[in-house]
């Protein structure tokens, strides 16, 4: 792991101050502790005011890192300080993003995400690239160790691991949570030997791989494809890794459909997330209620927010459709 | 009396003659700093173009098979990158070679062409990369041609220059 002067509640600094200016980078290690240590974005609009936002508040930023209630204080975020974090984040190396800036994020050490936004160049009707970059997201995302202790025994029994789908709208803590599995089922824990698991990382958030090596703990037996395609990504771990599970993100396109068959065949469980705030709510996309007809997952977990952020609001048994929970657990 | 006027215009031709041996070298060292210069650059081109290496360490393995003031430069905007200390990579390029001219042999000429490659060095998508690095090397290719014609001119007449003015000065001394 990387080594960090700064302890773990702002581990986030060592990463995010090394892509900011020397003005900028000022303004956020000024930031109050407590804010700081609860931080999840950071928005850096050109022309505009800094804002930070975090437990679901948000505040500008004056100069010297204090909180200000409105924007006439705020530091404006000028057009060489956003030339500066471009060329910083892409390590001074537009050529070698191009592949992230049709993405439109660019991952840092540690696993952290800079979404950016600007101008799109179009080639045959695609995005090529983006230019004129005025907007950068920086996403502090944290791993929680340990969140998925209270669903972990529901996806494993027996020494089997069902088939499971985390069902949630978003920023409801999916990705969080299959982190959390993959990590489980990769160590293993009382009752239950690790297997082999492998990710399909499409947007490098469940690992957050800097230049191939998982930041987040994955597990120690957990090989992951870092930005591919889910369906290919699925299609090349079979044939290559031979792993018991496979854990990857948000599925909803027509095509994932048969990579996860493909999964099924192989004898490999599958770990996934979709969008939806329930099983009703889910059977209305025409592809989400086609995966669900063909009762593929034997576990079906939603999350929400009636207890806060990633609250586990039900765990259907996928034949059934029974709630095994009683209430919602947090 | 003879003795110390021998000796002094003895000394005054030799001073004379090392000043104009070093006015000579200035050219053979330019010709040799740019073809130093033009090999750096072929190298990045392949690092950045087909390796799609991160410049810092790019620039950092480029600077390997280099010599002298050149190499010192390359290390130098290699060091800046990574300790993130310019603001952009044309300021790093900028301060690195603004800090090691006085130890290379280009002129002026030379040296603005290098500060206008520093302003694109990894700032765009590889195809433009590609063009600046070509553009490059031919500017150098042609900035080499000229030095080497400037060589073979003047090095033979400063070396003289040197050995006879220094008789000259002599003669009129003494
Ligand atoms: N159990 C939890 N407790 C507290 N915060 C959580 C929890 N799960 C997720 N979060 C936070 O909620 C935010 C969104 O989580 P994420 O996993 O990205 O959601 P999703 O994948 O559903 O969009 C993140 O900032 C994450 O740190
Ligand atoms: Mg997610």
């Amino acid at each position: 792991m990387v080594y960090s002067r700064y302890p773990s509640g702002i581990a986030w600094k060592h990463v995010i101050l090394d892509v900011l200016p020397e003005n900028i980078g000022r303004i956020i290690d000024g930031i109050p502790q407590d804010v700081a240590e609860n931080l999840e974005e950071i928005r850096i609009r050109e022309a505009r005011p800094l804002i930070i936002h975090g437990r679901g508040k948000s505040y500008y930023l004056g100069p010297d890192g204090e909180l200000c209630p409105s924007p006439e204080k705020a530091y404006y975020v000028n057009h060489s300080d956003i030339q500066s974090i471009l060329q910083r984040v892409s390590n001074y190396s537009i050529y070698a993003v191009e592949e992230e800036l049709r993405n439109g994020y660019i991952t840092l050490k540690g696993g952290y995400r800079v979404g950016l936004a600007g101008k799109a160049v179009l080639e045959g009707g695609k995005i090529k690239t983006l230019k004129y970059i005025s907007s950068f997201n920086i996403r502090i995302c944290r791993e929680i160790i340990g969140v998925a202790d209270k669903v972990i025994r529901y996806i494993v029994s027996g020494g089997e691991v069902h088939h499971t789908l985390v069902l949630s709208p978003p920023q409801m803590g999916k990705t969080t949570l299959i982190r959390d599995i993959a990590r489980q089922l990769s160590d293993g824990f009382p009752g239950f030997r690790g297997v082999k698991v492998g990710i399909v990382d499409e947007r490098s958030e469940i690992a957050g791989c800097f230049q191939g090596v998982p930041q987040n703990n994955v597990g120690l037996q957990t090989d992951v494809l870092d930005a591919c395609p889910k369906v290919e990504g699925i299609m090349m771990l079979i044939r290559s890794m031979s792993p018991a599970v496979i854990i990857t993100d948000e599925i909803g396109k027509a095509e994932d459909v048969e990579a996860i068959e493909e999964a099924l065949n192989a004898g490999i469980k599958i770990i996934t997330t979709a969008h939806g705030s329930d099983i009703e709510e889910a059977r209305r996309r025409p592809i989400l209620s086609k995966i669900l007809d063909k009762k593929i997952f034997q576990r079906i977990i939603v999350l929400g927010n009636s207890l806060g952020v990633g609250t586990v609001e039900k765990i259907y048994d996928g034949h059934t459709l029974n709630n095994l929970l009683d209430r919602p657990v947090r | 009396m003879a003795f110390i006027k021998i000796l002094s215009s003895l000394m005054i031709v030799i001073c004379c003659s090392f000043l104009g041996m070093q006015a000579a070298n200035r050219y053979s060292l330019r010709v040799k700093e740019l073809r130093l210069l033009r090999m750096a650059f072929a190298h990045l081109e392949s690092e950045v173009i087909n390796y799609a290496n991160f410049l810092p360490e790019a620039v950092e393995r480029a600077a390997v098979l280099l010599q002298g003031g050149v190499k010192e430069f390359f290390n130098d905007f290699s060091r800046r990158l990574q300790q993130r200390s310019g603001a952009t990579a044309a300021e790093a390029w900028e301060k690195a070679l603004r800090s090691w001219r006085s130890h290379l042999h280009i002129t002026d000429e030379d040296a603005q062409i290098l500060l206008s490659f520093g302003k694109v060095l990894g700032v765009s998508d590889r195809d433009s990369q590609q063009r600046y690095f070509q553009i490059i090397q031919s500017q150098l290719k042609s900035q080499e041609q000229k030095a080497e014609e400037a060589c073979s001119k003047y090095r033979n007449m400063y070396r003289s220059l040197g050995v006879l003015g220094g008789l000259a000065l002599a003669i009129i001394l003494l």
